[in-house]
């Protein structure tokens, strides 16, 4: 794929709205063009703006009973009995197929967005481990990994050291996560990795337990921040390096 | 019961740019959408809906518009635009809300448009296609045009308030 075909497909990638093959075609380009992985990011950051910025304007809470009001109002009985009879019985029918539509887009919507998040996360673990790309700052001190992440993110990702509990920090990375930029904490147990990211609970944020490719995924929220650890360790170890992690001050 | 309420006020309110006509649509929109209940295919019903709304929006606009007819949008006019530099990082982190707002409301209806259905509805590319009522590759590069263009003009704009 080219560079052309890619950023007019980046807005498309970045909502999730790509089929696989093709949106696998772009990453596999951003992976290798800088010039496109900035793009990119810049389509990201306008996207993010605007959808946490913006203000969803919510109907004024007497719009509702008036609007209510001359629904009802239409289906009062009138000259012709056909279409009260009419109206009367496909009102609830009607209000009920609506908002039974309504329910299942949004349940529809969300799981299928949920899964996509998580897709995410996996491959931009697998990515960090396939490219040998695992670490931009190499520190078992997570008063030296810390600060590395300011001016870099804008937000200050929590960052804890489990050495004491057998899990070394021993850096940390950036990444872009579903568009958003995401802070890499990554830790060791024996040979095995995990890759913790943080970064400001969004809207689609929420607790986890996962396997995916054969993968564990955990994720929690802690003090206003998304926490999900991907790794190949056994579940159990996952869930106990969640359980410490949430637990240190 | 009235579902997707705020969904419908949303897509009214910025597309008519105050509450009191966007009321008035809304009010319009639920009447005209429980008469055309029949014609309803089921599936979901807030595309349905939407499509509902902007009609009123729309003919209300057209109405109002007496000196003459809407321009019809015209994709190639709004196409190029170079992307903007390390100034629009900055201006990111400043997030000035009320920019924001105040050059939404005076970008194009069909870009303003595609920016509510997507990122405030969260409607999919597929579900815009049907409510506006164009291809779904259209959808795809005039939303990622509108969402440059809101930015671009919320440089234009910083740096006019800048360097009056």
């Amino acid at each position: 794929m080219n560079c052309d075909e890619t950023r007019r497909l980046l807005a498309a990638h970045l909502d999730g709205e790509l089929d696989v093959v093709r949106d696998a075609d772009v990453v596999a380009h951003l992976n290798g063009c800088p010039a496109c992985a900035d793009a990119a990011l810049a389509h990201a950051a306008r996207r993010g703006l605007i959808q946490d910025k913006l203000t969803r304007h919510v109907a004024p809470a007497d719009l509702r009973a008036s609007v209510a009001a001359s629904v009802r109002a239409a289906a009062r009985p009138s000259g012709r009995p056909w279409l009260r009879q009419l109206v009367s019985q496909a009102l609830p029918i009607a209000a009920g197929l609506v908002l039974a539509g309504g329910l299942g887009y949004q349940l529809g919507s969300r799981a299928t967005r949920r899964e996509a998040r998580l897709d995410d996360f996996v491959s931009s673990y697998v990515r960090a481990a396939t490219t040998g790309h695992v670490m931009d700052v190499v520190s078992t001190d997570q008063h030296t990994v810390k600060p590395w992440f300011i001016g870099k993110l804008e937000f200050s990702p929590m960052v804890r050291d489990l050495a004491a509990e057998g899990f070394p920090l021993t850096g940390g990375r950036l990444d872009r996560v579903d568009g958003r930029a995401t802070a890499v904490l990554v830790y060791h147990r024996r040979k095995h990795v995990i890759d913790l990211y943080v970064r400001p609970a969004g809207g689609g944020a929420r607790p986890m337990v996962a396997v995916r490719d054969g993968f564990n995924v955990v994720g929690w929220i802690q003090a206003g921040q998304e926490c999900v650890a991907v790794s190949d360790l056994a579940a159990p170890e996952l869930a106990e390096f969640a359980r410490l992690w949430q637990a240190q001050p | 019961m009235l579902p997707h309420l705020d969904a419908a006020y949303n897509l009214a309110r910025w597309l008519m740019g105050n509450e009191h006509d966007a009321r008035d649509c809304v009010q319009d929109a639920y009447l005209r959408a429980f008469q055309a209940f029949e014609r309803f295919r089921g599936g979901d019903g807030k595309p349905w809906l939407l499509t509902i709304v902007r009609n009123v929006c729309y003919s209300k606009l057209r109405k109002a518009r007496t000196a003459g007819p809407a321009d019809a949008f015209d994709e190639t006019q709004h196409g190029a635009i170079d992307e903007p530099s390390e100034r629009a990082e900055r201006l990111r982190r400043e997030a000035d809300v009320a920019l924001l707002h105040q050059t939404m409301a005076e970008l194009p209806e069909a870009m303003r448009e595609i920016i509510v259905l997507h990122d405030l509805e969260r409607l999919s590319y597929k579900e815009i296609a049907t409510v506006v009522g164009i291809p779904l590759g259209t959808v795809m590069s005039r939303l990622a045009r509108a969402r440059l263009r809101l930015q671009q003009e919320m440089l234009n704009r910083h740096s006019r308030e800048e360097n009056p």
